[in-house]
């Protein structure tokens, strides 16, 4: 029997959730009032895109940690996600161009999220059937094409120039303009990172997230146990490509500017760094993941044109160490502790 | 008909670049079940490698060449013993082996920028005199020509080192059962080692062969690193006739299309066909295992 | 050459800690530390950017890409920026202290960019920017700067984030549409009748490319018998030029960042064209004549400035001054006109300050739109311009024997027609 500490156990867990949260949003609210430290909006702007990241790599974990499904092409979605807001929701571009109508930011961020989704689940018909290398080729060709699509359709996106001015985000007459308050924005963007680690947490525990962990773990006899696995597969592929769509557009309000460079495939790779980086198939990885590679790739800065070259290296040392994502550091390290505590014991 | 020719060889060595890759990509997975993304890099770093003694310090040219093959074999036995097999050892999943060579990709490629600085090299014309010849009408370029030579003579020396060889075979057999293969006496360890030398060393060939065309420059790599997976995968991912087969379709289709169908859209048209491809028949021209 | 050893040792260093083994994180880390301590010990032009900006009377920061996919134009604009300041600094500094720097690295992304230009103001408090030369890059940031209310020069080219109404901001080159009438001009001089044209597809290749087209619908001598494009990610052309070539120009037009023009302009000769290229400023690149060869003879572009071979065959005094500078400092001459942007950038913001007699952000910015200052690109006047602009039109080159003259004097001694196929 193993024993449960009280902070393994639901309530615990549960009790460390809403501590964090707490001092997610004590803390930069203190900083600005400058209680502890002093006000820093450049840290602001970093809380924004670790939480943005955050969503990005807890939908990739849905495909990828639950259902065992890689991909190298989030940024395809998060592109769709990013274009489509801003399309809806620009009154010179998109749907303000051809009605003059527009969508306030976060309903169109919503329906551009819903667009990535649907594209995400027609992918996932073909991609459904494949292991992982033609997954992951077939994954990186649909990133390539949304690139292209970006870059190409200059009519609708105008091309490689991009799109200025971005309309910012107003909700109940609150403008979160990025321009002048970063730490509003930064609390739309917890917002919306509590809300989906939450639907995550309930969509694993629940028959469907079931399912997809039988996928991952062995799909014949998931299949043989009455899970219907193109089913769970497409329906993964969905909710992933929503969670990233939605990040997609909270991105682009954020940096108030749009051009198809971001959407390369590089970034699909960083995107599956950050979550393997943190340790897949749990709440807590894709958050580290997340702040982790942010952290890490600004920490560096002082080292100018060797920054990347070090970034390279420290990533290597650590998979060396760390093989599960830095996630599971905590057990590699009590998992010691213990071991000594059983050696000290037995000798 | 001279378009059409020079077309045909600028798709061959484009494909044939390719296929470098892909045959490197296709060893590694063979031998040892990994994907590897370091391969278009080493490519860069093996013209480099190569520039550096044939550009800059002035050797023969042939001699340069072996150099730096032989260089790069030993960078490749060298990424897997100090990195792949301490993860393997560590029992790591697979997925964490291709971040690794993620991170190794990210190495190679700021290592080149800071020895070699973030400029284009001018790689010296490997022949003197005229840089083309006329063949009927067309004129093409004589690098062009040594490029599509030199890779189908590897091609088929590698056909031979793995069959004829006492050692090829022992490098089939550890990647058809490793188990078997340690109790027949394989040292499975050093075939799988020796397998990731020689998709460097391939790797290397390639970059100097395309390097006088492409110049020696450290983004090189990230631009043909895509379609040389992608060749790979269309010819059946892990058979390395698949992956020339493979890699010189890519490299012909990206060409005929640029020139007959519409540039704007090359890229589109060549991942389209790839998806369709992969629909419709998803395991590869040589049949490769893809379903779960 | 030390940042070769330095490599070297960093590389040692690497496969020292993965062969013995114990591949910690405190290693990792150490082994970071370190290489700070050698780049800082071994930098010698850069003004140290940990220290705080008290002890300096006016601070300017600077964002661009020295790593990534334009590291060798950013770093170009980096040596200029630091350069400058160094010259100000050994001449007095401005306000009656020295001038600090503070620099972040953006990667060329826009990302970096936001990221950048928050730390820089708000970290680091810096008095005036110059900006990388990436043009989404200042459109993304361009809001900030003004809410900031902070003067910034930027060193791009494309026009379009000068039309965007913000106020603060400024351009040291003329913008390159200015480069497409003189352009046309010039193919009209050499007797083109049929163009082919290929463009890159970025956004200061497209934007160029697009003032070209409007001049080329008032000039019925010249038709455009093929347009083609070439992806970002693109390293062999052959079938796009082949299909170009088989239009059979007289004259191509090749739009494209240096990297790609060069290779683009050695396959189009491999392929049996002969007759003359066309191009915007990134042809003034040395890199293109190294790697083309002798095929870069016969291209003819448009630039504000024209990297000479050497810093005595420079145009001006003042050019030769800066050449010879920037040679003494780096070992070689810039790679990049984006150099003398840089260079040119931060003269401009400086001699404001020293005319306001302030760092304030508003007067600085009032003083550089009524300055009058002569740069290397030209004359510049900011009170002619209501937009930031400062010069307009662009001088056309043509590379001639292995180097890059005025097309004008080209064309006195030698017959225009001379390289026509």
């Amino acid at each position: 029997m193993k024993e449960q500490g009280f902070f393994q156990s639901k309530k615990g867990k549960t009790v460390i959730a809403v501590v964090a949260i707490a001092l997610a949003i004590i803390i930069p609210l203190m900083m600005d009032n400058n209680i502890i430290f002093t006000q820093n909006k450049y840290f602001y702007v970093l809380l924004c895109l670790i939480g943005i990241y955050t969503i990005v790599t807890s939908g990739l974990d849905i495909l990828f940690g639950y259902t065992g499904q890689i991909s190298f092409g989030h940024a395809g979605f998060f592109c769709i996600g990013a274009y489509g807001s801003v399309l809806l929701s620009h009154t010179q571009w998109g749907l303000g161009k051809a009605t003059g109508y527009v969508l306030t930011p976060i309903l169109s961020i919503f329906i551009a999220a819903c667009i990535a989704a649907a594209v995400g689940a027609l992918l996932a018909i073909p991609a459904s059937k494949l292991v992982f290398h033609f997954l992951s080729m077939l994954t990186i060709a649909f990133n390539q094409i949304v690139y292209l699509i970006a870059n190409n359709f200059s009519w609708l996106t105008n091309g490689s120039i991009g799109i200025t001015s971005v309309p910012a985000v107003t909700l109940f007459g609150i403008s979160f303009a990025t321009t002048t308050s970063k730490l509003k924005y930064y609390y739309l963007v917890l917002f919306f990172v509590v809300v989906f680690l939450l639907v995550k947490t309930h969509i694993v525990n629940s028959r469907v997230g079931r399912g997809l962990i039988a996928i991952r773990e062995n799909p014949t006899a998931a299949n043989g146990c009455g899970v219907n696995v193109a089913k769970y597969k497409i329906m993964s592929f969905a909710i992933s490509a929503f969670y990233v769509g939605f990040a997609g557009g909270l991105y682009v309000h954020m940096i108030g500017f749009i051009s198809p460079d971001t959407f390369v495939q590089n970034t699909s790779v960083i995107f599956i760094t950050m979550l393997l980086f943190g340790g897949s198939g749990n709440l807590v990885g894709p958050i580290l993941g997340a702040a982790v590679i942010t952290i890490i790739q600004e920490g560096l800065q002082f080292l100018a044109d060797y920054r990347m070259l070090i970034y390279g290296i420290v990533l290597l040392l650590i998979i060396l160490f760390q093989p599960q994502g830095i996630a599971g550091l905590g057990n590699t390290i009590s998992g010691a502790v213990s071991k000594r505590k059983r050696g000290a014991a037995n000798g | 008909m001279s378009t059409f020719i020079s077309l045909l060889i600028g798709g061959l060595v484009l494909g044939c670049t390719y296929g470098m890759l892909s045959l490197g990509l296709s060893l590694i997975y063979q031998a040892s079940g990994f994907m590897n993304f370091t391969q278009a890099n080493l490519l860069m770093f093996g013209a480099f490698v190569c520039y550096q003694f044939f550009g800059v310090w002035g050797l023969p040219f042939v001699i340069s060449l072996i150099l730096s093959v032989a260089i790069m074999f030993g960078v490749g036995c060298l990424i897997e013993r100090l990195v792949i097999r301490r993860l393997v050892e560590k029992h790591a999943k697979n997925v964490y082996v291709v971040l690794s060579t993620i991170a190794i990709s990210i190495i190679i490629e700021n290592l080149a920028m800071l020895i070699w600085n973030s400029r284009q090299h001018y790689f010296p014309s490997i022949f003197s005199g005229s840089s083309s010849v006329k063949i009927g009408s067309v004129s093409v370029g004589k690098e062009s020509l040594l490029c599509i030579v030199v890779a189908l003579v590897a091609m088929v020396a590698l056909h031979f080192f793995l069959n004829k060889t006492k050692f090829g075979t022992a490098m089939r057999a550890a990647a058809m059962n490793k188990t078997a293969a340690s109790c027949m006496g394989i040292n499975v360890n050093r075939t799988i080692s020796m397998t990731y030398g020689i998709a460097a060393a391939l790797a290397c060939l390639g970059g100097i062969l395309i390097a006088p065309k492409m110049t020696a420059y450290y983004q090189v790599g990230n631009q043909i690193s895509m379609k040389s997976f992608a060749g790979a995968v269309i010819g059946g991912y892990g058979n390395i006739y698949g992956a020339i087969v493979g890699a010189l379709f890519v490299g012909l289709l990206e060409t005929f299309v640029g020139a007959y169908i519409s540039s704007a859209y090359k890229e589109l048209i060549v991942y389209g066909v790839m998806i369709v491809f992969m629909i419709v028949k998803p395991s590869g021209l040589f049949n490769a295992k893809v379903y779960e | 050459m030390k940042k070769r050893v330095l490599s070297v040792i960093l590389a040692a260093t690497m496969v020292m800690g993965l062969l013995a083994g114990c591949s910690s994180v405190e290693e990792a880390e150490s082994s970071a530390a370190e290489e700070t301590t050698e780049t800082e010990s071994s930098s010698d032009t850069s003004s140290d950017s940990s220290s705080s900006s008290g002890e300096y009377s006016y601070v300017i920061g600077h964002y661009g890409g020295i790593t990534g996919t334009t590291a060798t134009v950013g770093t170009a604009g980096y040596n200029g920026i630091q350069l400058a300041i160094q010259y100000w600094n050994d001449n007095g500094g401005v306000l009656g202290g020295q001038i600090g720097f503070e620099f972040y690295d953006d990667g060329g992304t826009t990302e970096g960019a936001v990221k950048a230009v928050t730390y820089l103001l708000e970290e680091k408090n810096v008095d005036g920017l110059i900006s990388s030369q990436l043009s989404g890059n200042i459109q993304a940031t361009g809001d900030q700067v003004e809410a900031a209310q902070v003067p910034e020069v930027g060193t791009g080219m494309n026009p379009a984030w000068l039309e965007q109404g913000w106020t603060y901001l400024f351009r040291s080159v003329p913008n390159n549409a200015g480069g497409a009438q003189p352009l046309v001009d010039a193919m009209l001089t050499v007797g083109v009748t049929d163009l082919g044209a290929m463009i890159y597809q970025d956004d200061g290749n497209t934007s160029a490319w697009a003032y070209v087209t409007e001049v080329l619908e008032n000039t019925p001598e010249i038709t455009l018998v093929a347009e083609e494009q070439a992806m970002v990610g693109e390293s062999d052309w052959t079938g796009t030029l082949t299909s170009i070539l088989n239009k059979n120009p007289n004259g191509v037009l090749i739009f494209a960042q240096g990297e790609q023009a060069s290779l683009m302009i050695k396959q189009l000769r491999e392929l049996g064209y002969e007759g003359y290229i066309f191009g915007p400023e990134t042809f003034s690149l040395p890199d293109i004549r190294n790697v083309a060869g002798d095929g870069a003879n016969g291209i003819i572009f448009f630039a504000p400035h024209c990297i000479p071979d050497s810093a005595d065959e420079a145009n001006s005094e003042a050019e030769q001054e800066f050449l010879e500078l920037y040679e003494a400092a780096y070992g070689e001459l810039p790679a990049s006109d984006v150099a003398y942007r840089a260079w040119d950038a931060t003269n401009i913001l400086l001699t404001a300050v020293e005319q306001a007699g302030t760092a304030d952000g508003p007067t600085v910015r009032d003083t550089i739109a009524n300055l009058k200052i002569d740069i290397l690109a030209g004359s510049a006047d900011f009170s002619a311009y209501d937009n930031g602009e400062c010069l307009s039109g662009q001088q056309i080159y043509i590379t001639h024997e292995g180097k890059n003259i005025l097309f004008s004097t080209f064309c006195e001694e030698n017959d225009p027609s001379l390289y026509m196929q």
